[in-house]
């Protein structure tokens, strides 16, 4: 047993070399130490530490090698891991590092059953390197004469150990200093780059469990360079109108590499771009003519480079850069239809002469002015007409006739060809036949047979009808060698009319029309029903047809609804012409409620309620009963004085 | 008579004589950028006319156009060895004249000498090919020259850059002479050519 007396003389012994000139480094001489110090295992392995007591810690009584008790942290190591080596000797052994932490200490039971720490350890668990893979790299340039070559590699697994990289190049003859990675261990750069020489480069991973080396990339800088993008582009407009000409300044020295190029283009405002074909492109230049290209129409271009060799990799595509081709005269005239007003007098038209701006592909430019000749077929001897026009329509007063109407638009760079119309005096030719209009998804789909003789074109006019507003027309033109389009643009619930033109060489055949509805909807009000007149069993009910606006689609039929107070529904379908109906038999002096509901193919919609009541009697039939009824009376009166008469004479 | 070439013997002559033909033209430019921020710095006329200097290799020579393959390369060798050292002379004057007050200039120094160093290996090497000897670097070397005084160093210093400059033009001229087909290393051009 440790007496209480040696616990105080130990005590005492340990202030004494606390507090003693020669206790070594001033501090408490420990009892033992471990070894290993401090060790760097392999992750997975096998490990084994001696806790070894000084033999003047022996004399404290009763500390062998049998009482030490190992420790992870605060945890106690199982005794069977345990092995008393000799008296001042105990060793632990960890099969698998995997469960060893830190602090390892080595503790001891003194007599008493008090536990005292004789030492520790920190014990670091880890991985040697992975051979890293993966290396590749890149010389971006930077400035005209400042390269940079960046490489990147795969450092392989975590080793839970502070493990250095180092990107190392040389040459045959000559090494250079190595690049060691700041923040990362994936990658590294190079501020200093040397061409047309065999480089070879590699990544050492180092750790305190070993050392790894990725395989060497051998090459020359000059076949991994990223140039900068071609600088300063600039598109001048060219005398042609479909040519523009870039020109732009290379950043990277010929004396370095002969470059080739990609230039792409697109038209303002569009996304899709166009490249030139590389091969035009694959040599060193500082300009390049774009052919090809539409009049009057801005582009948008940017360009990029590389080595000419195509070993190395691209730059980025340059700022975007714009410029606009010059105008050219128009392709094409415009499309020209007219309508006539024939109202004021049949000899004398009022003529509105309409067409339609060219599509700026078309135009090719600023259309300045539209040229409008107007020629008298009928009559040689009146001389052509001609008027400048800057809109897009102009109405004349013509006397009946037939005429030829020309229009050319002009430009600053010339006039398009003539679109010519002729405006016979009458639509004698054939029409088209089975003129019809279905809906078609968004758009209203206008078809027809064409006529037997060669049709030039097709006119297609539409116009909204309205109670409230004009039917404004809207037209356009279909080859003559189609029997349908499609019209954009139409409203749903809206009644369109329809008209379409043969237009033939010599002449014109007369309009074919039809309405229609993109989509139907029930009628928007009910029609308003009244009586016209009321007898003893029928009553003629009136009504007016709902106006354009209150349709919302074609009327398929009216529907009356009528009853007593206290009697069934009758119902009643009116074709849709009708405005009168007559209902009967109805029982007399009788209250009705009656209501009309006027049905499209999407629904129906009723009025309001109408209340009348039958008469008691019918026509004629008071007369019929007061007449007798008086005339018997009158006999009776009659008889009465006649038998009066007769008895006093007697 | 040299022995007919295997194709991967031509092969590597090729490419060793295209990546320096590119260098000597990079060397050369950057060389041209050298001397003129050299004589900037240094204070010099860019017109003085420098005097032949003593251990600075003449890149004209007499008949040209006869010299084997092998002479091209040897001389080259020689010239650009001889510019290492030169160079790194240099260097080393323009650090204690200048110290770190103008390490662009240093910089730009010692990437020519490393271009120098990147050509002499080329040239090494094609040598090799022609299973010829490297010819040693003389340990020896000629005595040192008398110690120069600032300005004369300055001035030998021009007279360096601008024969290198002519050397980056002949070695181009020699190098496009040896990778032509025909070229033999061990013959002199023109007494082979076919009809």
């Amino acid at each position: 047993m440790f007496s209480g007396w040696n616990w105080v003389a130990c005590g005492f012994y340990l202030v004494l070399n606390i507090c003693s000139p020669d206790a070594s480094g001033g501090l408490v001489q420990s009892c033992g130490h471990i070894i290993p110090e401090s060790p760097v295992l392999p992750l997975g392995s096998n490990f084994t530490a001696l806790c070894i007591l000084n033999e003047s810690c022996l004399d404290f009584g009763n500390i062998y090698a049998n009482q030490i008790i190992w420790k992870i942290k605060n945890r106690v190591v199982p005794k069977e891991q345990y092995r008393e080596i000799n008296r001042t000797v105990s060793s632990v052994t960890f099969n698998d590092t995997s469960s060893l932490g830190t602090p390892l200490t080595c503790n001891i039971l003194a007599d008493g059953q008090i536990e005292q720490n004789i030492y520790g350890i920190t014990v670091t668990v880890g991985l040697a390197p992975e051979k890293p893979k993966n290396l590749s790299c890149i010389v971006h340039q930077v400035s005209r004469l400042t390269y940079h070559m960046t490489c990147t590699w795969d450092p392989g697994r975590h080793t839970f150990l502070d493990t250095e990289f180092r990107l190392r190049y040389c040459w045959p003859e000559d090494i250079f200093p190595d690049c060691i990675p700041k923040g990362v261990n994936n990658s590294c750069t190079f501020y200093d780059v040397h061409f047309f020489v065999n480089t070879e480069i590699w990544v050492e991973a180092t750790n305190a469990l070993g050392k790894a080396e990725s395989d060497p990339l051998v090459l020359d800088p000059v076949d991994i360079v990223k140039p900068l993008s071609p600088q300063n582009l600039s598109v001048i407009s060219e005398v042609l109108p479909t040519v523009l000409k870039l020109s732009w300044e290379n950043w990277i020295s010929h004396t370095v590499i002969r470059l080739k190029f990609n230039i792409r283009y697109r038209i303002s405002g569009d996304t899709n771009w166009i490249e030139v074909p590389s091969e035009d492109t694959a040599s060193q230049r500082t300009s390049f003519s774009v052919q090809g290209l539409r009049p009057y129409t801005e582009y948008v271009f940017s360009i990029r480079c590389m080595k000419q060799d195509g070993v190395g990799y691209w730059s980025d595509w340059s700022e975007e850069k714009s410029g606009i081709t010059t105008e050219d005269k128009p392709s094409k005239g415009p499309s020209i239809w007219r309508i006539i007003d024939v109202l004021q007098s049949p000899a004398s038209w009022t003529v509105h002469l309409l067409w339609k701006a060219l599509k700026p592909f078309e135009a090719n430019g600023v259309i300045l002015q539209y040229e409008v000749t107007v020629r008298d077929k009928s009559s040689l001897s009146n001389p052509l007409k001609k008027y400048n026009v800057t809109s897009t329509n102009h109405t004349l007063q013509l006397p009946n006739g037939t005429y030829e109407v020309t229009v050319i638009a002009r430009n600053s760079a010339g006039a398009s060809p003539p679109s010519v119309l002729l405006i016979p005096a009458s639509n004698s030719k054939a029409p088209v036949k089975d003129l019809r209009a279905l809906p078609k998804h968004d758009k209203l789909w206008v078809g027809w047979t064409a006529p037997n003789s060669y049709v030039l074109k097709y006119v297609i006019e539409w116009c909204m009808m309205s109670s409230s507003s004009d039917c404004i027309i809207e037209w356009q033109i279909a080859p003559g060698d189609v029997q349908g389009i499609d019209l954009k643009g139409i409203k749903p619930f809206k009644c369109y009319l329809i008209t379409v033109y043969p237009l033939y060489a010599d002449g014109q055949g007369s309009g074919q029309s039809v309405k229609a509805y993109l989509k139907q909807d029930r009628p928007s009000k009910g029609p308003i029903v009244q009586t016209k007149k009321v007898g003893k069993a029928e009553a003629v009910l009136t009504w007016n047809h709902l106006t354009v606006d209150e349709q919302n689609g074609f009327i398929r039929n009216y529907t009356i609804v009528y009853k007593t107070i206290d009697g069934n529904e009758t119902v009643v379908t009116v074709d849709p012409s009708k405005t009168e109906y007559t209902l009967s038999p109805l029982t007399s002096d009788t209250l009705y409620t009656v209501r009309m509901m006027a049905s499209t193919d999407n629904g129906s919609r009723s009025g309001p309620d109408f209340t009348f009541t039958t008469q008691k009697f019918g026509k004629g039939e008071i007369e019929a009963i007061v007449v007798p009824v008086c005339l018997a009376f009158l006999l009776i009166v009659l008889l009465g004085v006649l038998f009066c008469f007769n008895k006093r004479d007697l | 008579m040299a022995a007919a070439d295997s194709p991967s013997t031509a092969l590597r002559r090729r490419d060793l004589c295209s990546r320096g033909i590119r260098l000597a033209g990079k060397m050369r430019a950057d060389v041209i950028d050298l001397l003129d921020a050299y004589v900037e710095r240094q204070g010099l006329d860019a017109s003085a006319s420098v005097a032949a200097v003593e251990g600075v290799p003449l890149a004209a020579v007499e008949r040209w156009d006869e010299q084997t393959g092998t002479q091209r390369l040897l001389e080259n060798l020689a010239a650009y060895r001889a510019f290492r050292t030169l160079l790194a002379q240099m260097l080393e004057e323009q650090r204690e004249q200048l110290g770190e007050a103008d390490a662009g200039l240093g910089r730009a120094l010692a990437a020519v000498l490393l271009q120098v160093s990147a050509f002499t290996y080329h040239l090494e090497e094609l040598l090799r090919l022609e299973s010829r000897g490297i010819p040693g670097e003389e340990e020896d070397g000629p005595p040192p020259p008398p110690r120069l005084s600032i300005f004369e160093q300055k001035l030998r210093g021009l007279g360096v850059l601008r024969e290198l400059a002519q050397w980056a033009v002949r070695s181009t001229r020699d190098l496009r002479q040896l990778a032509k087909p025909s070229s033999a290393t061990g013959t002199a051009p023109g007494l082979t050519e076919s009809p």
